[in-house]
């Protein structure tokens, strides 16, 4: 399965608001049995609070074992790539300080399949 | 009619003096409505009589600081205070102004735009004697802002191979991109990698604005390469909310007071104003880490207070004897060759 940032976001792919829809629609394919590309089109989004809500935010509540065997990031620049692992490692220090169950409340609102 | 107050000519003005504008109600003296008389305090003011002794107009001269720099930044907000102001008639006297820095610009502005806003005339201009300073005024359209009409602003926009001071209202990606490319465009030793930090500070400084302090007079963002100290620059002011004003009002930060508001959006990861206890918080901090890192820092005024940091040093943090009415930030970093080690990477 494939979403691309254009088909979720349109041409704003700036703020919070927009990388919360594009989780959203992430959290609605998110499954074990298909994974899930996402493909950033070659184009610098150069923000970190879309990148934080978009992708990022999923790793307080999914294990990073879960997030790599699940998602795919196609033609994200080098740059995007950089600080969006940075800040994925971030959140899952949250996730590990928090001493986390593996309950997914991420995935609970939108009706997503659970880890 | 006759001028009161000092006479004009002894104001040595590199200009004729322009007419002035109206007053709102002919039988009320400027100089007797609400406010005027303490905008009047410390300035060069004049005005002038129509024969009856009921003064019509009053106006002053303003002269910007000569150097109009992040380090004179109590001079730029009173100086911005004094040009936002409701006098009918008002000069910025830019003639003894040696420098002009991103902050100064944007601030400045952003004075300018208050009064078109709030349908005051426009100011008139006295450009810098200076002639490196006028050339770079010129080159972001800085006297059009000041005194130019919005045709006029729109007619001498979108020149090719210059970086123009840009008025926002509403954000645009593709400009951002696009700036932060010209920035680093034959500046050697510096790539795609800078153009994407520099594009990461413009968003995120931008996102700020949209997302705590919207106003209808927009805001102001200036970004520019500077070859000497091989840094850049990125300056944006608006009149929208202040950080402590916005934070302040939330329950969450009740009893604290507003530097510590302030700092504490810049120092600490998380503090948002986001309802709801949604992720936030990120921007400011964020921007903090690449200029610090990077041998630059961050300049915040916002309200009544101001806070800078500068490489390792602890935050300079406190109340502004002067009150800036929205929040101005510059911030300054020289890109630096990375060594990234990506051995923890998830993707």
């Amino acid at each position: 399965m494939r979403i691309t940032i254009t088909e979720v976001c349109g041409p704003s792919r700036i703020y919070r608001s927009d990388g919360e829809k594009l989780r959203e629609a992430i959290l609605r394919l998110w499954s074990d049995a298909e994974v899930l590309e996402i493909d950033f089109e070659g184009v610098s989004v150069a923000s970190i609070s879309f990148l934080d809500e978009a992708i990022a935010v999923l790793a307080i509540d999914q294990p990073l074992e879960v997030l790599k065997r699940r998602l795919r990031l196609l033609n994200i620049v080098d740059g995007d790539r950089r600080w969006l692992n940075s800040r994925i490692l971030a959140r899952a220090g949250e996730r590990a300080a928090r001493g986390a169950d593996g309950g997914d409340a991420c995935c609970r609102n939108s009706g997503g399949v659970g880890s | 009619m006759s001028f009161g107050g000092q006479a004009l000519d002894r104001f040595e003005l590199p200009y004729e003096p322009t007419s002035f504008a109206p007053s709102p109600d002919p039988a009320q003296s400027p100089c007797d409505r609400p406010g005027v008389r303490r905008e009047l305090h410390g300035m060069r003011h004049f005005h002038a009589d129509s024969g009856d002794g009921i003064v019509r107009r009053v106006g002053a001269v303003i002269p910007m600081p000569t150097l109009s720099t992040a380090t004179e930044w109590r001079s730029l907000v009173q100086t911005h205070n004094r040009l936002a102001s409701h006098l009918d008639a008002i000069t910025l006297d830019a003639s003894r102004v040696i420098r002009v820095g991103p902050l100064g610009a944007v601030v400045l502005a952003l004075a300018a735009a208050r009064r078109e806003h709030a349908r005051l005339p426009t100011a008139s201009w006295a450009p810098p004697r200076d002639e490196e300073c006028a050339r770079f005024l010129d080159e972001i359209a800085f006297p059009l802002y000041i005194r130019g009409t919005p045709d006029e602003r729109a007619a001498a926009g979108g020149r090719p191979g210059t970086l123009e001071m840009r008025h926002v209202q509403v954000l645009d990606p593709v400009y951002l991109e696009g700036l932060s490319r010209l920035l680093v465009r034959n500046v050697p030793g510096t790539g795609e990698s800078t153009s994407h930090l520099v594009q990461v500070c413009l968003s995120e400084l931008v996102t700020n604005v949209r997302d705590h302090a919207q106003s209808a007079v927009g805001c102001f963002i200036l970004a520019r390469w500077f070859l000497r100290g091989r840094n850049v620059r990125i300056a944006i002011a608006d009149a929208g909310a202040t950080i402590p004003g916005v934070l302040g009002a939330l329950p969450q930060y009740a009893g604290m007071k507003d530097h510590e508001l302030l700092g504490a959006a810049v120092m600490t990861e998380g503090v948002s104003s986001r309802p709801g206890g949604r992720f936030g918080g990120l921007g400011l901090k964020t921007i903090r880490e690449i200029c610090t890192r990077r041998k630059g820092g961050i300049l915040v005024i916002s309200g009544n207070c101001r806070l800078e940091v500068r490489g390792s040093r602890a935050p300079d943090v406190g109340r502004m004897p002067v009150r800036f009415d929205g929040t101005a930030i510059e911030i300054d970093f020289q890109p630096q060759p990375e060594v990234y080690v990506g051995d923890e990477d998830v993707f």
